[in-house]
């Protein structure tokens, strides 16, 4: 018990200095990156619980207002969920393009909520900006089909060892 | 009682319900300014791992930046060349010029008034025992005139073409004169009058330098002293170079010498060919 706290604890420090680190090495917010692939791998309360003290240490380290990481991810979650009752994610090309496009209304929020919910006005997005959040969008939904493509091998070599009686 | 799959996913909503309700919460509390605690809290914590992350993941990123322009940075670098390169042709330029207003110097201070003189540049690294010069025929220049600088001799024309000629050095094999040794200054060595005479001699080139012939046994020669031409072809007293390698034979019955030139002929621009108007 004690152990996994301490893990835990090492855990959440390892994906602050991630999340600083590949945000300013390519601008890729690599927390929601695992927000989402978490999503329906584990329980809701599950995530809730570890995402929301992560996300309020994101609030301070971006020096935003409090809760507004918490509103992006909740945000564009939603999206994913809306999206998924039309499209299926069992495929993975519909669902890296819905992916896609949760990342990318991730980053347009995180390019223009900030500045709303401290100023009251959008923030502005060019066309240059606008391609980077493309790319990093598609960056992202490519890790994520990653990590999925990884953890259902995991899960067959898993099964691989285990010994069948018919 | 097991839950289904499917009521697992009815309420995987509740995540986004939640967090949006904990998003708006948090807002709220901290515009009322509730939780500066918790801000002042985690700052505290985490601001270092957050600043070393950024830190590391800026320097990553520097290079990534570098790699992305680098066709950007060879332009540069093409252009800073171009620029480098004008730069370099001004300075020659005005080295040239510099040289060329020393030179203009030398000869006002050292020359003889009474002469007119045909400013030339040297066209060519020094050939075995001649220099070749812009200046020929059209500008006045003919075979046999006499190449100075200052009071110093350089040579004598050997071959005056339409733009430019040849000067026959010193050194040449075919080069002799007649000449007097003194001792005194550079400066003074033009005037007759101001000469100390030692000796006289004659001066021919040869393959191991300008030797100096025939000086007198009783003067009182010395290694350093001037050798001064005062010969009918050169016309006036001019300055060929320092004694050197004096003989020491007392059975001889002259003594002998080389002469080291006061000019260094492979660094020679600016000289003056004596005019004969």
């Amino acid at each position: 018990m004690v152990l996994n706290i301490l893990f835990g604890i090492l855990g959440v420090f390892a994906i602050i200095f991630l999340e600083g680190l590949l945000g300013a090495f390519l601008g890729l917010r690599i927390f929601f990156v695992v927000y989402v692939f978490l999503f329906k791998k584990i329980g809701w309360r599950s995530l809730l619980l570890l995402s929301i003290p992560i996300l309020l240490v994101f609030d301070v380290a971006y020096v935003f207002p409090f809760g507004t990481n918490i509103l992006m991810a909740g945000l564009s979650l939603g999206f994913l969920m809306i999206l998924g009752k039309f499209f299926s994610l069992d495929s993975v090309l519909t669902s890296f393009f819905l992916f896609f496009l949760t990342f990318l209304l991730y980053y347009i929020l995180f390019s223009v909520l900030p500045s709303f919910l401290v100023s009251g006005e959008f923030g502005y997005i060019g066309v240059g900006g606008f391609g980077a959040m493309i790319v990093k969008s598609l960056v992202s939904s490519g890790l994520v089909v990653l990590l999925e493509y990884g953890a259902s091998s995991l899960r067959n070599r898993g099964n691989s060892s285990q010994i069948r009686l018919k | 009682m097991k839950k289904t799959a499917q009521e697992k996913s009815s309420r995987e909503y509740l995540l986004v319900v939640f967090s949006l309700f904990a998003g708006l919460f948090f807002f709220l509390l901290d515009s009322v300014g509730f939780i500066k605690w918790l801000d002042e809290a985690i700052s505290f914590v985490v601001t270092p791992v957050v600043y070393e992350g950024d830190r590391v993941g800026g320097v990553g990123r520097e290079y990534l930046e570098t790699f992305v322009d680098i066709k950007k940075f060879r332009e540069e670098y093409n252009q800073l060349k171009v620029v480098m390169y004008e730069k370099d042709v001004e300075n020659a330029f005005y080295a040239l010029l510099e040289e060329e207003n020393d030179s203009l110097k030398k000869q006002i201070a050292l020359g003889n008034e009474d002469q007119k003189y045909i400013m030339s540049k040297v066209l060519s690294d020094r050939e075995y025992d001649f220099i070749r010069i812009n200046k020929g025929e059209k500008s006045g220049v003919a075979n046999g005139d006499v190449v100075v600088l200052g009071n110093m001799f350089v040579g004598v024309v050997a071959n005056a073409g339409e733009s430019s000629s040849l000067v026959r050095l010193a050194t040449s094999r075919n080069s002799n004169f007649e000449a007097v040794v003194v001792r005194g200054g550079v400066e003074e060595a033009r005037l007759s009058e101001d000469l100390d005479v030692l000796s006289k001699g004659v001066v021919v080139g040869s393959p191991d330098g300008i030797r100096i012939e025939n000086m007198s046994m009783n003067a009182n020669l010395q290694n350093g002293d001037v050798v001064v031409l005062n010969d009918a072809k050169v016309g006036e007293y001019l300055i060929l170079g320092y004694l050197v390698g004096l003989s020491e034979n007392p059975a001889a019955t002259s003594r002998t010498g080389y002469v080291s030139p006061i000019l260094d002929y492979d660094d020679l621009i600016t000289v003056f060919v004596i005019g004969n108007f």
